[in-house]
């Protein structure tokens, strides 16, 4: 590591050309950047592009204005890597839900909770949960946050559904399962029983894309760059395994 | 640049760049002399990928960090816009999926937060630890 001509700790890259630098990352590595040093530090929190790309939420200045929000049918979104890490297990109440090892109700308590879900932020966030539900809209005019999203779907897993158990099951499984079939359906029974995949989905209307490729890759998954929808929950398989 | 100059027959001053890394970068404007014109940067908001960096350039740019890091202040100072991004798409490169003691390490960069910053710096940051 020390032979004579190793670079000597002094000379290092352009302090005025580390944002250009840092154009280049993708989220997770600005977060390990913003890590490095308090040069570094700085230069990421000072730069409003920079810092949206992170997910951050405004700073106080900016507090109430809503230019930073993108809200158009040629954007392609990333998806706050969070949701790559959330765990909603099927059986498990949301309270229960994890990410990584922690469970999510520490998000609250955490700065995570007010980052931005999607880069670039906006108002309005459509989310696919089970197939043929209907779409889960989070809303927030100064831009969807990851805590919204979080509050939605353990929301949404409460409400009940406008399904039987026979209409989304038919009959004989219903049988098989020994479930009413004429019952009303809430969509956590759904969540406890099937598998179910939440996707962050184009939005038929106005052709929005969520991609979440930049975190997945981190996994060592090889990923197309069009990716159109990304399961953020893989709880189980569906559809159904026929037993 | 040259353009804006016109005709001289006179030497033109670059003090800041050394013989080898002016050699390197005119190596570089030599390959790339046929290139289509660069787009113009208009949308400042394009996603920039760095892992399309084209083949030549890869091997171009395996260089030692000090050359590296030359020339890419070259290309800042001789406003050569194509070369300073490969440049930064290769340190780029260099950082991806490291974590942040590594780029330390990589860069040969002082750590230099207090006990207290670092801590809240991980308390911030502590959801993407799990990864």
């Amino acid at each position: 590591m020390s032979s004579s001509h190793d670079t000597p700790s002094n000379i290092f890259f352009p302090p005025y050309l580390l944002q250009d630098l840092f154009e280049h990352l993708d989220p997770l590595d600005l977060i390990a950047c913003k890590q490095v040093c308090s040069l570094w530090y700085s230069i990421i929190w000072s730069r409003r592009r920079l810092r949206q790309k992170l997910f951050l939420p405004q700073v106080a200045a900016e507090k109430g204005s809503t230019s930073h929000l993108v809200n158009s049918p040629d954007e392609v979104y990333d998806l706050h890597p969070i949701f790559n890490l959330i765990h909603f297990d099927s059986s498990l109440d949301l309270t229960l839900a994890t990410f990584g090892r922690q469970k999510c109700t520490l998000l609250k308590e955490s700065a995570v909770k007010d980052h931005y879900a999607t880069y670039p932020a906006t108002s309005r966030v459509e989310i696919d949960v089970i197939r043929f539900h209907p779409h889960l809209v989070v809303e927030n005019e100064t831009g969807v946050t990851v805590w919204d999203v979080m509050e939605e779907l353990a929301k949404y897993k409460a409400e009940r559904t406008h399904f039987t158990f026979q209409t989304f099951f038919q009959s004989d499984i219903c049988k098989k399962r020994g479930y009413d079939q004429h019952r009303r359906m809430h969509r956590k029974d759904l969540l406890g029983i099937d598998s179910v995949f939440i996707t962050f989905n184009r939005n038929p209307q106005d052709g929005r894309v969520f991609i979440g490729d930049s975190f997945e890759s981190r996994k060592g998954v090889a990923v197309g760059k069009k990716y159109r929808f990304w399961s953020a929950f893989a709880f189980c398989e569906f559809p159904l395994k026929s037993e | 640049m040259l353009e804006d100059v016109g005709e001289v027959t006179e030497a033109i001053p670059i003090p800041n760049v050394n013989e080898n890394v002016l050699k390197k970068v005119i190596e570089w404007c030599e390959h790339h002399k046929g290139d289509p014109p660069a787009q113009a940067d208009d949308d400042s908001d394009s996603r920039k990928k760095s892992s399309d960096i084209d083949e030549w350039d890869q091997k171009f740019m395996q260089v030692d960090q000090e050359m590296l890091f030359e020339i890419i202040l070259a290309a800042n100072y001789l406003d050569i816009k194509p070369l300073l991004d490969v440049g930064c798409k290769t340190v780029a490169n260099m950082i991806k999926g490291k974590s942040p003691e590594e780029i330390r390490k990589t860069f040969n960069i002082q750590n230099d937060f207090t006990p207290d910053e670092e801590e809240q710096i991980r308390r911030e940051n502590e959801w993407a630890e799990d990864r």
